[in-house]
């Protein structure tokens, strides 16, 4: 028996899931408003001549990390505890079938879920960039690469928490915390202490924008000082791309041999 | 075809939920699994279908570590543990094929699956409206679609109506015809009296006994009756009855005799009453020798 082709079979009935449930739907249906308001703003208030192509498009890359967060919580983060939770796990688990291949089959299906809402998003702003600028600027493109790696690398680290926990529910809130609060408090007390938060996934994540500014490679402020009062510092950091890229590879890395171990030895007690 | 528990043990903290569990079950046959809530039963069946790691020990299947190489141990075994839920969003029909398709077994079955259990008529409804007792059906379903040799059952029967009960026990007898090793956990003693061949019992975490139906049926006999007559029985006359140690009135009609020993004592008994005019319209063993069994073993465990 195959672990490859039982792994695809896993991906396809959970991309099923992901169908009938209408989750897939619901999320897509998010990302077509969001995209909308965007257009309407822009038609409105916005002169696309009184900007360069480079700034249009980095308002269009803003919400993506964002976009990613969601698709992440929508379609990893009750994947496993899931079947804890629901008792799933009683028919899938006494199969002959290896722990990582239904993490991994699994995990296949959220990213291609995943991957279709970001992409769309990213077809409707490609479409309006070209509209406004007619070119497309070569930004656009590594910033959009650099999200789809940030959301395999939110993904594997949503997989982890859901195979710490076994209330789907739990795992969904505590993930949704954990991404919309405990990073970005974590980068507000590194801009009051002047730590460089090296290790948070959003900052990594944030040369999803950065990449406009510069040429590509980092060549732009990585640590700023401002003052704020007589005895006080704010410190804003921007990761270099490189490090973004290093910071999520490694999220990815981590979280994925994590959680594949945690869900290979966790019990259906 | 075996299942083989090697030193098996299960530990939570400092409690044991099986301890050194030492069972060898091999060829064609039925066994049942016994024993009181709590007292290892699921446990063990956790065990041989990977959903619990050892503490320490082997469960092996097929002469495969089911620990650490699932994929060989698992491929000939369908299960059937605590009552599953299945992914809502399938319908009987796809959630077979799943299995199938996972186990890269002929889809072939499904419908013959379907039918046995008496869900072919539902198979194109979603399985997330389903009532407990349906859902034990497509589980039942879901371990023979793939034609296993080896079938693993956790009180198959749980969540049933009696005739879904009476008919599972029948699909399980069938299977019995088809040369399989059949493990199946239980506390309901006349089913596994029915349907078994042979008997494990267990209390905290221990084996106390595993022997045939028959074996057990010569140990553990019972030497008392219930009789039911048409009239009202005179307790006085039959404890002259010759072998009769006490006589017990259950109500006017219905009495319950203890007697000294053996069948033919039994036997004798029974003329005797007719003899003296009682009209016996209901003439039993009192207690199966499971139960008898059973209540030994068990009660003994918890002193």
């Amino acid at each position: 028996m195959n672990d490859l082709a039982q792994m695809i079979i896993i991906s396809r009935y959970q991309f099923r899931n992901y169908l009938r449930a209408k989750r897939l739907l619901i999320l897509f249906l998010i990302t077509i408003i969001i995209a909308a308001i965007y257009l309407i703003v822009v038609s409105i208030y916005v002169n696309p001549e009184d900007m360069t192509v480079k700034n249009f498009s980095r308002n269009w890359a803003s919400p993506v990390s964002f976009l990613v967060i969601l698709a992440s919580l929508f379609f990893g983060g009750d994947a496993i505890a899931g079947e804890y939770q629901n008792r799933t796990g009683y028919f899938l688990f006494p199969n002959p079938i290896k722990r990582y291949t239904i993490i991994w089959g699994k995990f296949l299906a959220s990213f291609l879920a995943s991957l279709i809402v970001v992409l769309s998003y990213w077809v409707i702003a490609i479409v309006d960039i070209f509209y406004y600028y007619s070119t497309i600027p070569n930004a656009v493109w590594y910033s959009l690469s650099l999200s789809i790696l940030f959301l395999i690398s939110l993904l594997s680290l949503t997989y982890l928490f859901s195979s710490l926990f076994k209330s789907g529910a739990i795992a969904i809130t505590i993930v949704a915390i954990i991404y919309f609060f405990v990073f970005n408090i974590v980068d507000s007390i590194s801009m009051l202490s002047g730590v460089e938060p090296w290790f948070s996934i959003t900052y990594g994540a944030s040369v999803i924008t950065l990449v406009f500014d510069g040429n590509y490679i980092g060549d732009y402020t990585h640590k700023q000082v401002m003052q704020a009062g007589k005895h006080m510092n704010f410190t804003t950091y921007n990761p270099y791309i490189w490090e973004g890229i290093a910071i999520m590879v490694l999220y990815f890395v981590i979280s994925a041999i994590l959680a594949s171990i945690i869900f290979r030895y966790k019990e259906m007690k | 075809m075996d299942i083989e528990a090697i030193n098996l043990t299960k530990k939570y903290g400092s409690f044991y939920a099986l301890k050194d569990l030492n069972l060898k079950i091999s060829g064609s046959k039925c066994v049942g699994y016994l024993g009181p809530n709590g007292a290892g039963k699921t446990t063990t069946l956790k065990l041989f279908t990977h959903l619990l790691n050892p503490t320490r020990g082997e469960a092996i299947i097929n002469g495969y570590n089911v620990n650490k190489e699932i994929k060989k141990a698992l491929r000939d075994v369908g299960t059937l543990i605590e009552t599953p839920d299945f992914y809502p969003y399938l319908t009987p029909i796809e959630t077979l094929e799943m299995l199938c398709r996972i186990r890269f077994a002929d889809r072939c079955e499904i419908k013959n699956a379907l039918e046995e259990v008496g869900m072919y008529e539902w198979r194109n409804k979603k399985i997330g409206k389903f009532s407990k007792g349906m859902k034990q059906r497509i589980a039942i379903a879901a371990a023979l679609v793939t034609n296993p040799s080896v079938i693993i059952l956790d009180e198959p029967t749980t969540g049933m109506d009696p005739k879904g009960m009476v008919e599972i026990r029948y699909v399980i007898k069938n299977l019995k015809k088809e040369k399989r090793l059949i493990f199946m956990s239980s506390h309901l003693l006349p089913e596994v009296t029915e349907v078994c061949d042979e008997v494990a019992m267990i209390n905290c975490g221990t084996l106390l006994l595993y022997d045939s139906i028959h074996s057990i049926m010569e140990k553990f006999r019972g030497h008392a009756v219930e009789v039911a007559a048409m009239n009202e029985i005179s307790v006085d006359r039959i404890m002259n009855i010759k072998g009769v140690k006490s006589v017990e009135k259950i109500t006017p009609t219905k009495i319950r005799i203890d007697f000294e020993d053996g069948a033919e004592m039994q036997h004798k008994i029974l003329q005797s009453l007719l003899k003296m005019g009682i009209k016996v319209v209901e003439y039993r063993s009192a207690g199966i020798a499971l139960e008898k069994a059973y209540i030994e073993l068990i009660g003994g465990g918890k002193k």
